[in-house]
């Protein structure tokens, strides 16, 4: 199952990206996280947003280098060190992202998604407020829960 | 570069009259020594502003330092200390915003930031990492603060940058004007905006791309994995997160120390309209600082639209000490402050104070209590420096000595009370009167123990040695920089600061730390002439008891705080007159820093 975000409840304090790129890189660089906050202070809101494998995962087919593949819908995506080149810094998956999930580290230029931290993710741990959640699946919560609050689009 | 600490290594200078740029390595040995934040800020400024310069002039400095641990994922610690001599005190000066301009700060690559001169033209500072200029402002000059933010975003494409900014009150270099940051952010007190004014510097805008390491990373975040699900996100902290700064309204109202009509009463009739009962019916959602997950910003709205806020405050003195018991007065009035850049407490204290002189019969500015088509149209009036209430604008220490109000006016060294009435605790008398920039709760807060605790709040003994820990503590906390709203342990301090830093620092040894960081704020300031000639609360806690609620008929005497304030220097180590001693200052490593 992939993270789930409600946007309402988005403090917009930029945690998930720290605990992001810390958990993967050692390093606090929230311009190498696989999540991001996107605020407007002004309204006073926010938005949250990595890849939750939707159901088209266009970045597959946009891939020159075929790198980007997943065990199917929902699943994490996987992008092959070996085969992703970053497109020689102009990354062709990060435009074909229609939720802009798809993320560019320039420091490894590798593409970036959320990899779900091996099914443990992180940030949700961080996100007191709730804006970030993860259902393991096993739990019968998961089945319980409204296909409303599984668009990450909506608030 | 190698990093391998939680410090970037760098300070920025910009030098606004010359037009030049330049970066330095972080002094390590003040760093050590002072952390970050407050205590950093304050060793560079010793260094780089010179005595006894007009605030306004293009001598005064302008130095912008986020907490040591901003950057690193450690709650509240991106809140960012802006220093300079203050227009309205001649202290020194730091105020804090939160928001996340430190954290875009620490990632583009500083510790700090600091802005000399005057530029010939309306400017403002882009800092895009390394990449650092002096842009034209003329576009954005005389424009609110939000509008101002929208357009740097736009002329830079970035969404993502974070500006610090003046409003029209600060180019206007009304002494108490604030700078803004993502809406509804202040660096609130003391005028920083009017130094950003004085200098033709409309905002600082950063966005930072880099990142922030600490030494061993494993076992920092073990640590901080553990206070932050047991000590962070714990009752103590988490009221912040359910209702915010709006719940002491009660509390303050309880307790008769409620800053009502010009703070010539303790409790307010109208206070349901303003408690955090009113904000709650309002609220839509919380809003948070960077990396902070108790979210203490309650957004709220009127029909001119959201407000992160209105905070407690803002709900006092703009609220109640105005006779104002409407919410969406209130929200228009801090829409107005935040976006124009003005200082919602010094505001509401001089808004207060002109309409308590109407009553009293003094002056009558044309501002009465309860009039909110008066209110709202004198907080425009003052930021614009328009029409006959342009003179309120020099701030209540001002207008009560041209008005011969002296008795009616409630500041300590210029710089208006908060909304913590002293008669009804009395320790707040004492911390009001020794803080490092006039009257601010922020460095000692006594009521906490006093009125809203166990202790008798209607007497100044033992008072002088709870001001001074409060004060030695939050000098340590601000230079992580640890949100007020976080009480966290001295041992917690230690570890995460040690940890962050690869520096190790004992939970004995910090509170000494903080005792040096203040001492080093009075050599500031006996620098610019203060002494104990200075530290008193004006004649009204004195000469005019509150008339009812618990703190009915009470008051010190000049004596008890004579005695009160001679037992604090004589605690701290300092000469009658309020002067700190060479041996006291060698104790702390300061030695050779006064004359």
């Amino acid at each position: 199952m992939p993270l789930k975000f409600k946007n309402k409840l988005c403090t917009g304090c930029h945690l998930c990206e720290l605990i992001c790129s810390v958990s993967h890189f050692g390093e606090f660089a929230p311009t190498r996280a696989r999540v991001r906050v996107s605020n407007h202070p002004l309204e006073g809101k926010s938005e949250v947003m990595a890849c939750f494998s939707c159901p088209d995962a266009p970045c597959i087919a946009a891939c020159p280098q075929n790198s980007i593949s997943r065990a199917g819908p929902r699943q994490p995506l996987f992008i092959d060190p070996e085969k992703c080149d970053g497109c020689n810094g102009d990354p062709a998956c990060v435009p074909a992202c229609p939720y802009g999930a798809m993320y560019f580290d320039t420091v490894t230029q590798y593409a970036l998604a959320c990899d779900l931290c091996g099914g443990d993710p992180q940030c949700v741990k961080y996100c007191h407020p709730g804006a970030i959640s993860f259902d393991n699946g096993k739990s019968p919560v998961a089945e319980a829960a409204s296909p409303a609050t599984d668009s990450p689009a909506k608030e | 570069m190698n990093k391998t600490n939680c410090y970037a290594g760098k300070v920025l200078r910009v030098d606004l009259s010359s037009a030049t740029v330049v970066t330095e390595p972080l002094n390590e040995q003040w760093a050590r020594d002072f952390i970050g934040g407050k205590g950093l800020g304050f060793r560079y400024l010793f260094d780089t502003l010179p005595a006894n310069v007009n605030p306004l002039s293009p001598a005064n400095v302008i130095a912008l330092f986020p907490g040591a641990l901003a950057g690193t994922c450690v709650a509240t610690t991106t809140r960012t200390a802006v220093f300079c001599r203050s227009p309205a005190t001649g202290t020194i000066l730091d105020s804090y915003v939160g928001g996340s301009f430190g954290l875009q700060l620490k990632l583009a690559g500083y510790d700090g930031l600091i802005i000399t001169g005057r530029a010939p033209r309306p400017s403002y500072v882009l800092v895009l990492d390394n990449r650092v200029e002096i842009r034209d402002a003329a576009p954005v000059w005389g424009k609110p603060i939000w509008e101002t933010d929208a357009w740097m975003k736009e002329q830079a494409g970035d969404d993502h940058l974070v500006s610090l900014a003046a409003g029209p009150a600060g180019e206007n270099l009304v002494p108490f004007a604030c700078l803004t940051s993502e809406a509804y952010h202040q660096a609130g007190r003391g005028g920083a905006g009017a130094v950003f004014g004085s200098k033709n510097l409309k905002a600082v805008a950063v966005r930072g791309t880099g990142s922030v390491r600490v030494p061993d990373i494993q076992s920092f975040m073990a640590m901080y994995d553990d206070i932050f699900h047991n000590h962070l996100l714990t009752d103590d902290n988490l009221w912040a997160y359910e209702e915010g700064t709006p719940t002491i309204v009660d509390l303050s109202q309880t307790t008769g120390l409620l800053p009502t009509r010009g703070f010539s009463e303790g409790m307010f009739e109208g206070v349901e309209g303003i408690n955090s009962t009113a904000i709650q019916a309002r609220k839509s959602r919380n809003r948070a600082c960077a990396t902070c997950p108790l979210a203490c910003g309650q957004l709220t709205h009127n029909t001119d639209g959201p407000m992160e806020g209105p905070e407690y405050e803002t709900l006092g003195l703009g609220g109640s000490n105005c006779g104002i018991d409407n919410l969406d007065a209130i929200i228009a009035f801090n829409r107005l402050c935040d976006n124009l850049g003005l200082d919602t407490i010094s505001t509401g204290n001089v808004i207060g104070l002109a309409m308590l002189m109407a009553q009293e019969g003094i002056h009558d500015f044309g501002v009465h209590f309860g009039n909110v088509e008066e209110y709202l149209a004198v907080t425009e009036n003052i930021a614009h420096l328009r029409g006959a209430v342009a003179e309120l604008a020099r701030g209540s220490h001002h207008i009560a000595q041209k008005y011969s109000a002296e008795h009616l006016v409630m500041e300590s060294k210029g710089l208006e009370f908060p909304a913590y009435d002293p008669r009804g605790s009395y320790g707040m008398a004492l911390a009001y009167c020794t803080s490092d920039r006039g009257g601010c709760h922020m460095r000692a807060f006594p009521v906490s123990d006093e009125a809203f605790g166990n202790m008798d709040p209607f007497t100044l003994e033992g008072k002088a040695a709870l001001v001074i820990e409060g004060q030695n503590f939050s000098s340590v906390k601000w230079t992580g920089i640890f949100c007020d709203f976080w009480a966290i342990s001295i041992e917690d301090i230690a570890n995460l600061v040690s940890s962050g830093t690869g520096h190790p620092y004992t939970e004995e040894e910090l509170p000494t730390i903080g005792e040096r960081i203040w001492n080093l704020g009075r050599i500031l300031n006996v620098r610019e002439g203060f002494s104990r000639k200075d530290d008193y609360p004006p004649s009204a806690i004195f000469d005019r008891p509150l008339p009812a609620g618990p703190a009915a008929g009470k008051n010190f005497t000049r004596e008890e705080y004579e005695t009160a304030l001679s037992e604090y220097y004589r605690l701290r180590g300092w000469t009658e007159d309020g002067i700190p001693t060479p041996e006291r200052l060698a104790a702390l490593g300061l030695a050779g820093l006064m004359e």
